[in-house]
Parts: structure tokens; sequence; C-alpha cells
């Protein structure tokens, strides 16, 4: 069953978070996650930590639900973790079995690197859960507006626009192909048993009307977008004007000084 | 005489690969008032979902002209202007709503006319509070029932304060709680604000309020009157293949066996009422 | 003897996602074979969940569904064989056509339960005959037919199934009085000849009383009522109170009745309302 879907993951707790303009958000959590890669030891991962717990905090959201993101890439951490304790040599030796051995720089390593990936699924829920799908959009299309002095500003606003509609349709698909299946269900379909070559081969019926109906869609949103006088991005203006606040003002600096804490780490 | 708004002159219009080699649109002339609330009712195939697309131009007529203040809708650098001025709201209120939210969907018509972000803000809350959908206005349209989201796609029209809507089914798909909320919003916005409203149905009882009742069989204009007179032609909805109400239908068969009623009027309580008064005032 | 039966039939989507997906709650009636049930409710009453339990799209949370006496979910394995059993006809049932010609997409059904092809050709032609479907238009693709001719062919692929009962969610929508008058004769045609058990989903309160023996009044996934179409309608406070409206006629009736004329009001259908109309007035000269 797919009825459970839900685009996005936008948490409304009208935090300050929210409230940061998403142009600003996204380019200040691209550097974040950025130097997390690049921070050098522990004691930069240690400040990064507790910029990452704080926008947690301030964020409102449950920590629950942080964690939750957490869940699906146990596997990943953890086999990373292994490869670094087994792979790294160096520091005591602290175990040793077969062609197994336990280092402590081996196990330091894999601690860091565990930590690393935490913090950027941490840092990157945070943009999902306090931002619309929208607003990215928006931030995406603005983030990209320079592009027009080389004369592809037609282009960025196409793409934005691309992506609205498939934000606005990814719901009504969703909700359509289940009305589909359960219609093929009743005249016996069976999509549950069977061999590959089988279970391809029943996927048709939903597949074709499918189409079908998208296409029709595709043709009276056109429709409906002429009707409201829609040309392209040329002359159109916005309701919604991003602007920076206060809270910007001091995002941008809690950003600017981590990232130059990481910086001096590297450096001395 | 007052000129109209709408001037439809001799029009006959043809799909290019209609099998049935039937004309959609035969030799059809018309003219529409400012202000008036007309609705055109036809059974599926009748030509009156081709009316409302040559009315905004997205259909040019093989013979003949049609004239939208003073623009013939012929001419392709009319087009936009034609659009600001007529309004469209199509069957399906699912393909006609653009953006992830209500309220930004609703600006996306005078965004796209290049009005200033106060003002589009100013228009977007009136027109969400006219159609009753400002509780709405941060709602994302999936959440929203059939009725909701028509309306939604009726307040993104009038964000871009059209003089003229034109709705073409627009109660196809909902269901009755759905369709008497359009149909009120609707009503308010001809009585309220006086946009001039042409309502293109195959349901007799949403015609009630109208000013003017048009009928369409096979491409053509059957009748063209006001309600009660139109809804009286019991012969001429019946071939055209029109539903009638019970309470029409009842009359009919009432003024058949001898009962001198009215039979135009579709209202449970105006039935009665005309009943009634028959009745007693022998 | 009852064809179909639920007994305390409740169901909770796991995660409500949207208006949709409405639950039902304690969800008990029967139906005989050649018996036709109508039910009415708003969006979101819970009706289309309740068809779903029905042919065992849905598994219910608790609570049975009886087919012929028998327990639908006996063996869940078996369950795909069930749904031949009770036909449900989707709203809009002309979105699901995909194959490359109408007489192919009815077949498909008739496939899936393993019948040979002289037995599906056979049962094809008997149903488009019955839903008045030309022999022209069973070979053309179903995308070229009009949306009424697209809603028999959907139609037929359900009835060529022969389903014991036939479950119908608003098989009218959007159709105009002809194409409606036929799909509702097929309707009958089919229960006369299988003597099929029938339930129709629709808003309509003039077309359930046309074709209706009882009534079942869902709201909030729930039964309010479940009677003749006579008792469900005889009780309109109780209708209006859920929002839901008697027959326009029956409207009429009750507002003469209320201006003190001396006349019945259990009634429903157009020329039982004009008899009786023409009656208390020449009685009355």
């Amino acid at each position: 069953m797919i009825k459970n879907f839900t685009l996005g993951q936008y948490f409304n707790t009208a935090s300050v978070i929210h409230k940061l303009d998403s142009r600003f958000k996204l380019v200040e959590i691209i550097a974040l996650i950025v130097f997390i890669f690049l921070a050098p030891n522990f004691v930069g991962i240690g400040i990064l930590s507790a910029a990452v717990l704080l926008v947690i905090l301030l964020s409102k959201v449950p920590v629950t639900m942080y964690l939750r993101n957490l869940k699906p890439i146990i596997a990943i951490i953890i086999l990373t973790a292994l490869l670094n304790i087994f792979y790294v040599s160096g520091g005591t030796v602290l175990f040793s079995w077969w062609i197994f051995t336990v280092t402590s720089e081996g196990l330091l390593k894999a601690a860091f690197m565990a930590t690393r990936i935490v913090l950027m699924i941490l840092i990157s829920s945070v943009l999902t859960y306090t931002t619309t799908p929208t607003e990215l959009t928006d931030a995406i299309e603005s983030l990209l507006s320079p592009l027009r002095f080389i004369g592809l500003g037609e282009a960025v606003h196409t793409l934005a626009m691309m992506m609205t509609i498939a934000l606005r349709f990814i719901p009504t698909l969703t909700d359509e192909t289940d009305k589909i299946m359960s219609a093929q269900k009743a005249r016996g379909a069976d999509m549950e048993n069977g061999g590959i070559f089988k279970r391809l081969k029943a996927l048709m019926p939903i597949l074709i009307p499918l189409l079908f109906s998208s296409v029709r869609r595709a043709n009276e949103l056109a429709e409906a977008m002429d009707c409201r006088c829609y040309t392209g991005g040329k002359g159109r203006t916005r309701m919604k004007k991003l602007s920076p606040t206060f809270y910007d003002f001091i995002a941008i600096i809690f950003t600017v000084v981590i990232c130059a804490s990481i910086i001096f780490l590297r450096i001395f | 005489m007052q000129s109209s708004f709408i001037e439809v002159k001799n029009v006959t219009y043809k799909y290019d690969e209609d099998v049935e080699n039937q004309v959609a649109i035969n030799n059809v002339s018309l003219s529409i008032e400012k202000g008036s609330f007309t609705v055109i009712l036809g059974h599926n195939g009748s030509g009156k979902s081709t009316l409302a697309k040559l009315l905004n131009g997205m259909l040019k007529p093989d013979k003949g002209r049609i004239v939208i203040d003073g623009l013939d809708t012929s001419k392709t650098e009319n087009e936009y202007e034609i659009r600001k001025r007529l309004g469209l709201v199509f069957q399906n209120p699912d393909n006609q709503i653009i953006c992830t939210i209500v309220e930004e969907d609703v600006a996306f018509g005078p965004e796209n006319l290049g009005i200033e972000p106060k003002e589009i803000r100013k228009r977007v809350d009136e027109a969400l509070s006219l159609v009753g959908m400002s509780d709405f206005a941060k709602a994302a349209p999936h959440q929203l029932s059939g009725g909701q989201k028509q309306r939604v796609a009726l307040a993104g029209i009038l964000a871009m304060e059209p003089e003229c809507i034109v709705l073409d089914e627009p109660t196809a798909m909902l269901d009755p709680i759905g369709r008497k909320e359009v149909i009120n919003a609707i009503t308010r916005l001809n009585k309220e604000k006086n946009i001039t409203v042409i309502l293109i149905t195959h349901f007799m009882e949403e015609a009630e309020n109208a000013d003017r009742v048009i009928i369409m069989n096979k491409g053509e204009i059957v009748a063209d009157s006001e309600p009660l007179k139109v809804f009286s032609m019991s012969d001429v909805l019946k071939s055209s293949g029109l539903s009638l109400p019970q309470t029409t239908e009842l009359l009919t068969l009432l003024k058949n066996g001898g009962l001198n009623v009215n039979s135009g009027i579709i209202s449970p309580k105006g039935t009665a009422d005309e009943i009634f008064s028959v009745i007693s005032g022998r | 003897m009852s064809i179909l039966k639920t007994k305390n039939l409740s169901f909770t989507y796991p995660q409500i996602s949207s208006v949709h997906h409405a639950t039902i709650n304690d969800i008990s009636f029967s139906l005989d074979s050649g018996e036709t049930i109508g039910i009415i409710g708003h969006t979101g009453s819970g009706k289309s969940t309740l068809l779903q339990t029905l042919n065992g799209l849905i598994k219910p949370d608790s609570g049975m569904v009886f087919l012929n006496e028998k327990d639908l979910w006996e063996n869940p394995k078996e369950i795909y064989q069930k749904r031949f059993k009770v036909g449900l006809v989707f709203q809009y049932p002309e979105y699901q056509l995909f194959e490359e010609t109408a007489y192919k997409d009815i077949a498909y059904g008739p496939k899936n339960m393993g019948l040979s092809d002289e037995e599906i050709d056979l049962r094809i032609n008997e149903y488009s005959a019955l839903l008045g479907i030309t022999e022209d238009n069973l070979n053309k693709s179903p995308f070229e037919l009009s949306g009424g001719e697209k809603r028999r062919v959907a139609l037929a692929g359900i009835l060529a199934m022969e389903p014991d009962v036939l479950v119908l969610d608003e098989p009218t929508a959007g159709l105009d009085p002809i194409g409606r008058t036929m799909l509702f004769n097929a309707i009958k045609e089919y229960q006369i000849k299988t003597n099929a058990g029938v339930i129709i989903v629709s808003h309509s309160m003039e077309d359930l009383s046309k074709m209706c023996d009882k009534l079942l009044v869902l709201s909030g996934g729930e039964i309010k009522k479940f009677g003749s179409v006579k008792d469900v309608f005889l009780d309109s406070a109780e209708l209006n109170n859920l929002g839901l409206d008697v027959p326009m006629v029956t409207r009429v009736m009750l507002e003469l009745k209320a201006k003190g004329l001396d006349i019945r009001s259990d009634i429903f259908t157009v020329d039982e309302a004009a008899k009786e109309i023409l009656n208390f007035f020449s009685q009355s000269l």
C-alpha cells in the first residue's frame, strides 16, 4: 500500500529555524555539511556536534523525529565503522584474531567517521523538517537566478516550475495509482505472486491507465495555465518576496564562526 | 442599443478529427450583457464545452466572429487581453491547481500579469474570502475535498479580476455538498461583485437563480429565455437529452392532468407553493 | 437466502493521510440474492472503505464478511477467487481500461478467472449486447470511445465475470439521462437473469428510490439507518440532521402537508405523487 506516503517531512513548530529565509538556510546547511567533512579532528567534530545540537533544540522538532531519520542508515554507519575498525592500523593493538586486528587508532577513526555521518543526517533533517518543498524550490530558483546573466534565466524558471508541478502532483498520482491498482485487483489482477516476469506483466494494467491519465492531466493543466495568462518567467512577479530578517543575520554569523573555527583547526 | 460584453455572430466550429463528421458548433449567434448570469444547458456532446473554449480564444471559429469586450478572438495578439477579461474554470478541479499551497496557487494568475506583490496579497486574500476558503490559505490542495478545490480554482481566476467568468461543468465531478458550495460561491460573485457569469452545466437545478437559460443541442441553440419559461418547455428539454428534476416532471404531469400550474419551477418549496395556490385559489 | 452478510465490521487506515480514507465501525447488514441495497452517505462517510471490505480488497481489523454463508477470509490465499464472486465497479471505472481493444479489456477479468476462450467469447457477446456496445466499438481501442461508451465497457468487464454480488460506486456519475437509464436497465436485467444481489452507492435519492429495495445510511463510518426505502425516507428529519435529503417529490409532498393539505407524504416517485395530487384535487372538488 502506498496510501501512507507523505510528501516531504515538513514539521511545523513555527520556531526561529522555520522563520529563516530559505535561501540562506539552504546555503548555511550546505556549508555546515561541507565543514563536517573538512573537520580535521575530534575538537572540530565536537564544535560541530554542539552546533548541530543547538540548531536541533532551536527547531523545536521532537528529538525522536530526528532519531527516526537515523534508523534507515544504521547499517551504513555500522559498516563504515567496521571498515575503519579493521582496516586502520596504527596505535596500540587492542585485539587480534585471524586476519583482523583492532587498534586504538582504528577505534577512534571509526567513531570519528560514524559521528560525521550522523551529524550530516541530522543537519539535513533540520532542513527538511523546517522548510516546505515550496520554500526549497523558491530558494533554488533564487540561488540559481544569477544564471540569467548567461542567458539561462528562462531555463531556471522552467526548472523551478517543473519542480513545483511535480511536488503538486505526486500526492494526486499516488492516490490515482492506488485506485487503479484496487480496480484491477477487483478484476482478479494478482500483483503479489509469481516470478519477476509475471509481476512485470501484471503491472501493465496499472501503468497504461496511469500513463493515459497523466497525459490527460498534463494537457488540461497546460490549458488551465494558459487561461491564467502564463507565458513563462518573463514579466512575472511573485507574491511572496523572500526577505532576510534579524534571525538570518544571526544565523549567518553563527555559520561563519563555526566554519572559521574549522578552518583554524585545519591550519594550526 | 447597449453594447454587450460578449458578441457571438454566426459561429461554426468543427473538430478536425471528428469521426462522426458532426459540427461541434453550428451557426450560433448570441450576445451576453455585462453583469448577467447566464446558464448554458446541454447534454454531453451538445457543443457547450466547445463554446466555452471558443469564448476565450483557445479555439478559433471556422466561420463567424466572436468579440469579447471589443476584442476579436480570432486574432492571436488579442489572446492575452481576452484571458485577462474572461476567466475559464474547468470541470476537473485537480487539473487546474498548479501550486503546492492554496494561497500560492491563487496568486499564480496575478503573478503572471506582473502585478505588485502587495496588490497580489490583497487580491489573494479577497478572492479566498469571497469563495469562503480563507481558512485553507496555507493548506495543500490534495488535503481538500472536491468542492473546496473547485472553489480554490475559482479564486485563482477571481484574483485576476476578470469581468467575466465562464465555468465549464464545474460541478460535474462533485458530490451534492460540493455542488452547493460551488454554486453558492458563483451566485455570490455575480450578485455582490457584479461579475458576468456564464455557467455551463447539465444539471437543470443549477440554473434556478440565473437571469437567462440557453439550451444547446447538437451544436445549436434550441431555447434561450428566462428560467421559468425555458423550464416549462418540457418537450425541448427532453429532446435535448436533459434530465428533468422531479419537481418539473411532477408539474408537467399535473398540467397534463388538467391542473393549471406553471411547470417551469424547480425548487420543492416553489413547486409546493405553486400547487397549493392553484388548488386553493380555485 | 442471504448472499452477502457483514458482522461487526470495523476498519481503520493505519495512518489517515487524506480526507478520502475514512474508517468504518461496527457495520452489520445482510443482502439477499435478487435484492438491491442502496448506500447513502457523504464523501468521507466510509462508503468506499465499506465497499472494499466486501470483496476482500481490504481485510477488516475486526468483524466478518460472509459470502454465501461462508467466511470470506476463511482461506486468505483464495481471496483472489472471491473477488470474481463479488464484482466491484469503482467510481469512474473507465479510468481502469488499458487493453488494445474494448473486447480484450472486457476479457481481462474472465481471463484471470481461467475461463476458456470460447466461454469468454460467449460472455463478451452476451454482456456487450446487454449494455448496447456495438460490434464496431468492441474492436476499437477503449481510448477512442466516448465517456459513456467507456463506462459501459468497464461495467461489461465486471458483468462478464458473472459475480453473485454486484457492487457499484456511483455508477452513473457524469452520465446524461440516456446513458443513465441504459446503465440502470442493464443492471436490472443482469439481476433478473442471475438473481444476483446488488449494492449501489449514489447521491441521487431519486435514482435510489427507483432502483432499491432497501437503503443503508452511512455517516461517520457507522450505520445510522438500515431499512426499506419507505422506512428510511419517511424519517426525513433524521436524514436532514445528517445533511442528506429525501427525494425532491417527497419534499414537495411534505411541504403540501405542512400547508395543511390532508395528503400522503410517503411518496418517492413522480408518477405516484402526480396521482395523489390529482386524486386529492378531484376529491376536494
